[in-house]
Parts: C-alpha cells; structure tokens; sequence
C-alpha cells in the first residue's frame, strides 16, 4: 500500500537514524515548554569559567582598560552566535562599568550579526553614544592575517581581559599567549576539542566541550535555554545508555557461533569443512544485530531500481555513442 | 638583483617583522601587521569572486555559452542554461549592508537568518550521519571469548638472541587467524577502559542533573582526569608538528635567502 | 566560430521557465530577476514592526525546511536526480525536494559572498576615520588601505588576464608574464604567502611557553594531561622511541616473555590514544554535536532569545 512511498532511509533499520534524530528533536521541545510552564526547580551545575566574567570586567573596570572579545575565526553558525551571545552578556555588564569593549571578528556574517546584537546591548543599556566603529571590528577573514591584527590589538590598547569563545583553530595560541604575556585575564572555551589543550595550558578559565554551549542558559537563566538544556541532557543520557546496553548485548552476541556471515548486502555461507559437514564459525562483529541497527541491510534487488530516462538525458547518451 | 632575490628578500624581511613581536610590540611589527591586512582584504575579495561568486553565482545566473572548436566544429563543451532568478539574490544579500542605517536594520537580519537557516537545517540532516556510526564503535565488546592464554598471543619470536616476526609461515597464519578469531582477556580489557572513559568523561557534561553520592561523583572526576589524558594526548601529538613549522621557517631564510643573494 | 555552429551549440539547451539560454534574452530575464528581488526588499522595508520578527523567521524557516523534507521524506532509492523520470508522485516529491537541495546549499557561499562586503567596510572605516582624525598610528592605517588598494587591483586584474585574455595558457610560463603578473606574485607568493607561515610558525614558540607554566601547576589534573602530553612527545623523538625499543628488545630475549613488547614507547602512546584519547574526545564531541543540533533547532523554529528572530 505504502509502496509509492518506499525510499532509501526506510529500508531495514534505517529509520532508527531518523527515529532517534526525532526522539533527540521531541527531548529539547518537550523540555523547552516544560521550562516556559516554570524554570525555578531545574538545576545547572555551577560552571566555574563563567564565574570569572565578572571578576575579569570588575579588573577590567579597575585598570581602565578595555575587554577584548573573539568569537572565533568560524563562518556564521551556531558556534559563532552563541558566542555572540555570550558576549553580549558581557558587554552587557561592562556597560554598566563604562568599560569599553573590543569585539573582533574574522568573518564579516559574523561581523554583520555581532555588530547588530551589540549595538543592541548598548542602546538597551541607554549608552548608544558608546557604541563606536572600534567596539565591534571586522578584522580579516584569513586566519593568520586575523591573529596578527587581533595580536597588534591586545598589545596596543593593553587589554585587561580577553575573552576567547567560539571556532578556534591553530591560532589559539597566539591570542592566549599574547594576553597572557601583557598579563590580561583570560577565559576561553571551543568546541574545537584540537584546541581545548592548548587553552588549559595557556587560559586561567576555559570552558570545555559543550559547556560552551551551556553558557548562555547558565547566564541568563532563560526558560527557551534551560529547558533545551535539560532536553540535550536527556538525549545525553539516552546516548550512553544506549552504548552500555549495546556494548553488553553485542559482547554477549559475539560470544555465540553463527553459519552465515554478512558481507555488505548480502549473507555468505561459511565454507564447508572437508569432511562435507556444515561448520560453524564464531560470529564477526559485523554479524551481531547491534550492527545490523546501526548498518541497514538493503536488499540487492531494491539497490538497482531502472528508472526511464528523460529525452534530453537520452540524447545526451546517444551522441556519446 | 634580479625578481627572485627581491621576492625572497621580501618575504624575509616580512617574516622578521613579524617574528619581532616576539620581543616586544614594536613600529616594524606594526607595519607589516597593517601590510598583512591590508593584502589579505584584498585577497580576499579576488578570491571570493573569482572562486565563489563567479562560478556559483555569475556562471550560474549567465550561463554559458557552449565551446567549439573553431577547427572541427565540434562542441567541446556543451552551452549552460542560465537561471535569471540568482539576481535576485543580489538585493536580498546587499540587505546586510543596512546593519549600518539605523532605520533599516532590522532587514539585515533576513540575509543572516537565510544563512543560519540553512546551517539549522543542515545540522537537523547530518546528525545522525555524523554521530550514529560513533554510537556503534563506542560499543567495544567487553567479554572474552577465549581464556586459553590471558593475553593476546604474541607475533614475534626470539630467534638467535633477536626479537623477529614468527619465521614459520604456517605458525605465523595460524596466530594470525586466532588474532581475528577470539577476543582476548587484556583486550576486554582494554575495551573495558574505553567504555569506561567514554562513559565517565560523558557524565561530566551532564549539566542539569545534580550527581550525588560517592560513586557518582567519584565517576565524575574520574571523567574529568580521562579527558585531560585526552587533552595531553592531543597536546603532545601537536607541538612536534608545529617545531616543524618553525624549522622550515628557519631553512627559508637562512637557506634559500642565502642561496638567492649568493648564487647569482 | 561561424554563426551556423554557433546555432548548433545552443540548440541543445531546453528553456524552462527559470532556466534560458545564454544570450540578450538571458540579460533581460536577470534584470528582471534584479527588478523582483529589489521590489521584493522595498515591499518588505514597509512591513510594520510588529511583524518583522515573523518576516525574519519566515526567511529563516524556509531556508531550513529543504534539508529537513530531504532527511524525512523517503528518499528514491538508487535515483539520478538530474536524468531519471521518477515512478509515481511519491518520487516525485522526492526528486523535487533533492533537487532543490542542491541550489539551496550554495546560497550560503553566495549570500556570505555578499556579505564580505560588509567586513571590508567596517575595516575601511575605522582605517579611514583614523587617517582623518589624524588619530594615533593612523599612518599605519594608511599602509593598510594602500595593501589593500594595490592587492586588490593587482588581483583583479591578474585574474582577468589569465580567465579570460589568455586562452592558451601562457602564463602559466613565467617568461610570457607582464607586469602585473609580477606584481601580482611578489604580493601574494612573495609576501602574503610568507607571512602566513611565519605567523603560524610562531605559535611553536607559544606552545613551549604554554607548556613551561602548565608544568609548573600543581594540579593533579595539569600533572595528568602533561604527562599524557610527554608521553606523546617523547613517542614522537625518533631516536628515543628506537632506543627504548631495543631495551626493550633485549628485556624479551632475556626473559623470554613476549608480553613486555606492550611496554615499546609507540606501542603504548598508541594504546593510550586508541583506548583513552579516542573515547574521551568522543564524548566531547558527542555533547558539542548536541548543543549544535538544539541550537539549529532553536534556531530554525525561532526559539533563541540571541538569535535573529526572537
């Protein structure tokens, strides 16, 4: 009946891909209006990199001398606007302190989006007079040009704090480093896990994996945000689950025989043993049915469906001939 | 001095420049700073056109007009259609530029919410995809199925007071094909420890759930060492890579500048 | 070319709607094209306050929408989208939604094409307003908007004379080059290219001075990361790595148990990274690709109070 409604992500057990992906997608929404019902009760646990915001602006304020934010070298995604958005809580206190802010961006959709966002903050705050052409910079949009120009920065204006979130790549460093060596406070944090090391080694605060992206609901407490926050938790925990349940049941399935084993899309018998009986081997990883979830097994006869062609295409084919 | 020698005296000179904030921030660091910025802008937008908006969007919106071969008369690459409704695209992209009218700007959002549209949707597709496959081979089988030795049974053999590979091709297939067969008990182990690690360094990014009692917590910290032994891994692993870096700095200037000045 | 081939080359386009072949026909349809999209953005300028949330999301929500249809609806099975005639209407919807995906996906590099205009300008200004309020360093701001003059034009035309002038290519031989080919590649291989390197080359010099103070923290959780990091380290000295073997080696002809081989430097930075690096930087992993998917989702359906449409 369903059959004009066959398609690739539907044979065997694919759909447990797109069963998950909804499960995961159903998780956050249902978390998010449980939020908006009433966020007093959900918890966060503390994140130690955030509570050092006020202390690097309170420094900051004290020195007179300007916080320098970088959201990273990516292009306009996720990773960028929460970065944005975390400093835009940021900005928010250092306006308060008449601190002036340096925001700098090495993708102009980035620029674009953080230039809006911030003047934003500060007419919010009534101090739109303190928004300049300096407070958010493009700098450049090649990697090293960008940390040359954001090094020449934070030495030239003697950042007190530097605040490193978002995309970094091998430039890491570089800006860590430079502030550490002009005695500037640092909290960093990237979803890059490559540079994560190096901000340990080099930051006073970092955020790792996806603390960052627990950031903003940790800072600002908004119901939309606690609640995606309990909804990835609980996809967290489903994912977990889900590998120790697999890794006992695989390791059990692997300890039985089997008289067939798969290869690709199709199952081949085991050889016969010379005296014509039929043999049994011990069962491959790619035979247990924790597999099998994981890696549809599509029919050969559904891998080559013949289709008409359309005249152009077939045109095309007799001139090649 | 011919073009070569003033090509790599150039880039030297540019390279200490830089290399002197190393010292302190300094006027001929500052200058090549600005060289450097100034370049990569205008790189940038040259390379932007000629290998993005040309071909996907000019090319597109223009099409093509077919190649033939002036001698044979042959069509060397067949004509492209083209699709007018990419001008459109123009004014709906030039709409950023309005992030500066304080009237306007809310309309720079819609060119930057198409752009994070598409990301968002992106995202949604691929999940699975990405993550799925890593769902399984986190899955490391835990049970042995062989105790006939402990550990796995070893490739080499002494021979003449010397570590070889097992001489004997019949033995040596035969270890091998116990290797494939059986899982051994140090690498349950082994894949016991994996498990174990993901699964603790997993728990420290639970953020809503308060983890109480001792062995919650202790399986917490426990997550938190595994990542750092991760993170040094990676560390570790980095710095060589990037000695080379500044080695093959070093051999451009004094080697090949030398070469260039001297040679000639 | 004569006329008569030219014909013959054209003929082979099919016209649709959207699609026209190349020509003054073409030119008409893009202005047309360029009219729409303007009208578009005056009608939408007029759009009163308290629905402009809705037109963003809108936009927004679209552009999302394709790869979403194209995870959730059945896919064809084993189809060429360009060239089959699909079998009944599901597949219909199916070729359409893949078909569309394709177009949707290089809006990104094109609208972030256009985009770059406007970083080149913030840096444009504040340069400008340097030199013009005669600010501190504003020379070096004039150093910057020459680099970028010169570069830009040098590009350009570098990139004309070798796409469209040049049709046989040479080039591509440095003795047939003109001036602004010179030009062209002193700025770009000569410096542009040098400075790249040597920025990057520079953070080995940070990364030893990250390493020393790491070191010198007296956490147990720096201890353990920079003892996994010298392990890496030293596995990667060539010589260390080979005398360590061979001590090794001879620990196993003295012994005569294979199972100390597991104690060779590469063997067991190998197991370190497979058996703890791997499942560690996993879940990592696991947790930012989550944080992405909800943040797209909120994203997309207009739920973030930072993003554009909340």
């Amino acid at each position: 009946m369903f059959n004009w409604l066959q398609g690739e992500q539907y044979l065997d057990t694919a759909p447990v891909g797109i069963f998950v992906t909804l499960l995961v997608v159903v998780f956050i929404l249902v978390n998010i209006s449980r939020a908006k019902k009433g966020s007093e009760g959900l918890f966060i646990r503390r994140i130690s990199g955030l509570n050092a915001i006020d202390d690097a602006i309170g420094r900051a304020t004290e020195m007179g001398r300007p916080v320098l934010m970088v959201p990273g070298i990516g292009a306009l995604d996720a990773i960028s606007v929460q970065a944005v958005n975390i400093f835009a809580q940021v900005t928010k206190s250092a306006a308060q302190f008449s601190t002036p802010v340096r925001l700098c961006c090495g993708n102009a959709a980035v620029y674009a989006f953080a230039q809006e966002v911030i003047r934003d903050v500060y007419s919010q705050q009534g101090m739109g007079d303190r928004f300049t052409p300096e407070t958010v910079q493009y700098i450049s949009e090649q990697q090293f040009a960008f940390a040359a120009g954001v090094s020449g920065i934070i030495h030239r204006e003697k950042v007190a704090a530097t605040f490193l979130l978002g995309a970094f790549y091998a430039e890491s460093l570089i800006f860590a480093e430079t502030s550490n060596a002009i005695g500037a406070i640092q909290v960093a944090g990237s979803t890059q896990v490559t540079q994560t090391p190096f901000f340990i080694a080099a930051c006073d605060y970092v955020l790792i994996g996806d603390e960052f992206y627990a950031a903003s609901a940790y800072l600002t407490r908004e119901p939309v945000l606690v609640g995606s926050l309990v909804g990835q938790d609980w996809a967290k925990i489903l994912v977990a689950s889900t590998v120790l349940f697999g890794t006992i049941f695989q390791s059990v399935e692997l300890t039985g025989m089997t008289t067939e084993h798969r290869a690709g899309n199709a199952m081949v018998s085991v050889a016969e043993s010379s005296n014509g009986e039929r043999t049994e081997e011990r069962k491959k990883k790619t035979d247990t049915m924790t597999n099998r979830l994981f890696n549809p097994f599509i029919p050969e006869e559904l891998t080559k469906i013949e289709r008409e062609k359309k005249e152009t295409a077939q045109a095309a084919e007799g001139e090649g001939e | 001095m011919d073009y070569d020698a003033i090509k790599i005296t150039a880039g030297v000179i540019a390279t200490i420049g830089l290399y002197s904030i190393l010292y302190k921030e300094n006027k001929f660091y500052r200058f090549f700073e600005h060289v450097f910025l100034g370049l990569a802008a205008g790189y940038t937008i040259v390379a932007q056109w000629k290998d993005t908006l040309y071909p996907q969007w000019w090319l597109k919106m223009f099409g093509q007009v077919a190649d033939v071969d002036a001698a044979t008369g042959a069509v060397t690459s067949p004509a492209v259609p083209g699709n007018w409704i990419y001008a459109a695209m123009l004014p709906i992209g030039l709409l950023a530029y309005l992030v500066f009218n304080r009237k306007h700007n809310w309309m720079s959002k819609i060119p930057i919410g198409v752009i994070l549209g598409l990301w968002s949707g992106q995202q949604i597709q691929i999940w699975w995809n990405t993550w799925g496959p890593q769902i399984y081979s986190s899955m490391q089988p835990i049970i042995p199925t062989t105790f006939s030795t402990l550990s796995v049974p070893a490739t080499v053999e002494v021979v003449n007071g010397q570590v070889m590979p097992i001489q004997d091709p019949v033995a040596l297939a035969n270890v091998q094909q116990q290797l494939a067969n059986n899982l051994y008990l140090t690498q349950a182990l082994t894949n016991f420890i994996f498990v174990l690690t993901f699964a603790s360094a997993f728990s420290y990014f639970i953020f809503s759930f308060e983890l109480k009692g001792k062995f919650l917590t202790g399986i917490n910290k426990f997550g938190r060492w595994m990542l750092m032994i991760g993170f040094g891994a990676i560390f570790g692993s980095t710095v060589m890579a990037r000695f080379a870096l500044v080695i093959d700095r070093m051999s451009y200037i004094v080697n090949e500048w030398v070469q260039a000045l001297t040679q000639r | 070319m004569n006329l008569m081939q030219y014909m013959l080359a054209q003929q082979a386009i099919e016209e649709t709607f959207w699609r026209k072949a190349p020509g003054q026909g073409l030119i008409l349809w893009v202005v047309i094209g360029l009219a729409l999209g303007t009208g578009l953005c005056f009608l939408l300028s007029t759009v009163p306050t308290n629905l402009r949330k809705k037109v963003i999301f809108t936009f927004t929500f679209l552009a999302g929408l394709p790869y979403v249809l194209a995870f959730l609806w059945p896919r064809p099975i084993s189809a060429d989208f360009t060239n089959d005639i699909p079998r009944n209407k599901g597949e219909e919807i199916g070729f359409f939604i893949n078909q569309a995906v394709e177009p949707v996906g290089t809006l990104t590099n094109i609208l972030g094409g256009f985009l770059l205009g406007v970083g080149i300008f913030s840096l444009v200004r504040v340069h400008s307003i340097r030199i013009k309020r005669r600010q501190e360093n504003w020379g070096y701001s004039l150093v910057l908007l020459a680099s970028f003059a010169i570069m830009t034009v040098v590009g350009f035309w570098d990139w004309r004379l070798r796409a469209f002038v040049d049709q046989t290519g040479a080039l591509n031989v440095r003795d047939n080059w003109q001036p602004v080919n010179y030009a062209q590649d002193l700025l770009f291989e000569g410096i542009y290219q040098q400075m790249d390197s040597a920025m990057f080359s520079m953070i080995a010099f940070f990364i030893l001075s990250a390493a020393y103070r790491a070191f010198r923290i007296r956490s147990v959780e720096a201890t353990v990361m920079m003892a996994s990091a010298l392990i890496l380290m030293l596995n990667l000295m060539g010589a260390l790595t080979y005398a360590w073997g061979e001590g090794i080696n001879n620990l196993v002809v003295q012994t005569g148990n294979p199972f100390l081989m597991n104690f060779k430097l590469n063997v067991f930075a190998d197991w370190l990274r497979s058996t703890m690096q791997i499942p560690a930087i996993r879940a990592i992993d696991f947790g930012v690709g989550l944080g992405a998917l909800a943040m797209g989702l909120r994203l997309w359906l207009g739920l973030e109070k930072g993003g554009v449409t909340a």
